[in-house]
């Protein structure tokens, strides 16, 4: 057969210097001994990287060995022609586009058709035009290296997305502990969340208070996706952390509140309802902020009793315009509360209709049994959205007012006091050298916003306790005279002798002590609050005044122990005067 | 009166190969003289697949070559060859033995 040697191949034309050309590297594969010479001299004068082949089989090898970025093919070879080849080729090329010309001397239309339907991208007819095959390289390598770069972004973005897959499974099972964590599988608690929704920023928290409380949380927080889940763990984690000390569900609210106003983003912020529902005492108290209206479905009358809702959403409001004070409402036996995310409203047909609230609300109105109104509702929901797997994320919880039995079940698993400060004393005495630079007073709130229900009260407390401090330091310790302070000159002079006194101090002490106690079936608790000084005392026998309330207090001390007499409930102060004590009362009655 | 190859189309091909233009003669001579052989022996044995293929391998390199009357010829053998009719095909392979011989005396004398 065909007896071409490959010392045929040219070798010494000098080719141009272009590195980058010679880069590119170019499959001939051709029989005729002449045509591939003349092809390779005028592909090596351009300066590229020519590898040889003399039949179909050697260059369906050479492909495989020097994988090529362009192939020239004559069309009838032996052993395999051109057609076949380009076949191999293109299965061998896989993702990458490896451009195929068929070199021919066929005219005939047909045969040039068949040439691009085989694979082959192009043809180049005899006699050679190396200006024409120049062009052409040029064109086909662009195109090449625009589908590496394709193929390479295709990858990176591929892999990009298993690693976003496995990042979001992680994250999901840690979001689904977080937002199921608590006491959610009690049997007044009825509940669903779509898969989608714990991922779009849904969450549903509940808690056992060693108040006696229930207390749960449904939030829905701005925004999609993992960006809008991540508020949820700190709003969990306070939530959990608060409840089970038996913080009350507006000091829980006021704290979330406070959190993501500092951490979250402007524009990231979660709309939320909580509840506190007291089995003993019959009634929820709800604070509601950005969630769909819910209500109270009434067991006896069937009637849905809509919630009132009149707050921001959590995290828009700082602190101090926030108002976490919840609403009371009744709950008798067998009512129960109804909460959703607007996920349910927005719930959307294959042909996208919402759910709407209108089919909602008839459901509500619907006089069916309380048992059965959540099931209604999930069941239509779902009927609705059919086999939409679009962006659901529904939310969906009802919580059910139990009877005697149940409720003593439920309150059995709740956690004791333990976790929080309760029943306790403290004595905190501060001498010479601590009068001089320490201000106790951040301590001391510190340890009451420990207390639940204190907490809330810390700042009538912060008054009593700074009045308390100054007093004893000033008139007991230094004994200075609180009559300076009548003119703004003495005031000045007042100030003046007090920083004095204190850095010439030379002995002195005050003691402080907190005593707190609960108080047994009122929902309550007593703190006392002493301040024993070193002074001699300031008070003499007949400056003391008795109140109608039997409390003991000098007439002359200016508005401060006035102040606190309003606040405490009992205010003593002994002859001579270096010791007084408060009695702050507070309860949860409400 | 046509030329058996175009000189300028030689004179390109001489400055493309420089000092392998010679060899690039001689494989034409040899495989061309080889191609020739079996269009005969194709012609004998009434074998159109091989007329066909060998008379089409002749043609692109006598194009590229610049022969162009050869390549003409052997375009009409490839015709007859892929429409498996060689009735007139002796005539014309007569030809192209006289045509190749003339191509190669300019060539080889270039």
């Amino acid at each position: 057969m065909n007896s071409v040697k490959t010392t045929d191949s040219v070798n010494d034309v000098a080719p141009v210097k272009n590195s980058s050309k010679a880069k590119i590297k170019i499959l001939v594969a051709e029989d005729s001994a002449v045509d591939r010479m003349i092809l390779e001299c005028m592909l090596k004068k351009d300066g590229y990287n020519v590898i040889l082949a003399e039949d179909g089989v050697e260059a369906v090898e050479k492909f495989e060995q020097e994988n090529p970025d362009l192939v020239f093919l004559d069309v009838l070879m032996p052993n395999l022609n051109g057609m076949e080849a380009a076949k191999k080729i293109r299965a061998l090329s896989g993702d990458l586009f490896t451009p195929i010309v068929f070199l021919t001397s066929l005219v005939d239309t047909e045969s040039l058709v068949t040439c691009l339907e085989s694979g082959g991208d192009d043809f180049l007819s005899k006699p050679y035009n190396a200006i024409i095959i120049e062009a052409k390289i040029k064109a086909f390598y662009r195109m090449r290296e625009m589908n590496q770069t394709m193929v390479r972004q295709r990858d990176q973005i591929e892999l990009n997305n298993k690693h976003l897959m496995q990042e979001q499974e992680v994250a999901k099972q840690v979001f689904d502990k977080i937002t199921h964590a608590g006491t959610l599988d009690l049997p007044i608690i009825k509940y669903y969340m779509s898969a989608l929704a714990v991922f779009n920023g849904d969450v549903l928290l509940a808690d056992l208070s060693p108040t006696g409380s229930l207390l749960m949380l449904l939030g829905d927080f701005t925004g999609h996706g993992l960006p809008a889940a991540i508020g949820s763990m700190p709003l969990a984690s306070i939530f959990h952390g608060m409840a089970r000390k038996g913080f009350s569900i507006g000091d829980i609210i006021r704290e979330i509140n406070g959190k993501l106003y500092h951490t979250l983003p402007v524009g990231l912020f979660c709309c939320a309802t909580a509840v506190d529902l007291s089995f003993h005492k019959k009634r929820a108290l709800i604070w509601s902020g950005g969630l769909p209206e819910g209500g109270i479905y009434r067991a006896a009358s069937q009637r849905f009793d809509v919630l009132k809702s009149g707050n921001l959403p959590l995290g828009v409001l700082s602190n101090r315009e926030f108002n976490h004070t919840p609403i009371r409402y009744e709950m008798n036996e067998g009512d129960e509360l109804f909460l959703w995310s607007d996920g349910i409203i927005e719930a959307r047909k294959p042909e996208g209709e919402m759910f709407g609230e209108e089919r909602l609300n008839a459901l509500l109105h619907a006089k069916s049994p309380v048992a059965d109104v959540f099931g209604n509702i999930l069941k239509q929901v779902q009927e609705h959205i059919g086999d939409s797997d679009g962006d659901d994320d529904v939310s969906m919880v009802s919580l059910a007012m139990p009877n005697e039995n149940v409720a003593q079940k439920i309150l059995l698993s709740a956690p004791k006091s333990r976790g929080s400060l309760a029943d306790w004393a403290m004595t905190l005495r501060l001498n010479t050298s601590s009068l001089k630079t320490f201000d106790p007073l951040p301590l001391l709130l510190n340890v009451i916003s420990e207390v639940p229900h204190l907490r809330q009260s810390s700042s009538v407390l912060y008054t009593v306790l700074s009045e308390l401090f100054n007093n004893a330091v000033e008139h007991g310790v230094l004994n200075l005279s609180s009559q300076l302070k009548s003119s703004p000159e003495g005031f000045v002079e007042y100030y003046r002798l007090r920083k004095e006194g204190l850095a010439e101090l030379v002995e002195g002490w005050v003691t402080i002590d907190f005593e707190h106690q609960l108080e047994e079936g009122a929902d309550g608790g007593v703190l006392t609050i002493r301040f024993t000084d070193s002074g001699s005392g300031f008070v003499k026998e007949n400056d003391i005044e008795r109140t109608a309330e039997g409390n003991l207090h000098p007439n002359y001390y200016g508005r401060g122990l006035q102040l606190i007499e309003s606040i405490c409930e009992k205010l003593t102060i002994n002859v001579p005067g270096n010791k007084v004590e408060a009695i702050f009362r507070w309860s949860t009655d409400d | 009166m046509t030329e058996a190859v175009n000189l300028e189309v030689l004179d390109e091909l001489k400055e493309l190969l420089d000092d392998g233009f010679p060899m690039l003669v001689e494989r034409f001579v040899d495989d061309g003289q080889e191609r020739v052989d079996k269009i005969m022996l194709a012609l004998d044995e009434q074998d159109s697949q091989l007329l066909y293929t060998e008379a089409h391998g002749l043609k692109g390199s006598s194009r590229n070559m610049g022969a162009g009357p050869l390549a003409d010829i052997c375009g009409q053998l490839e015709a007859m060859g892929h429409a498996d009719d060689l009735a007139s095909a002796k005539t014309i392979v007569a030809a192209l033995k006289t045509e190749f011989s003339a191509a190669c005396q300019v060539i080889v004398n270039h």
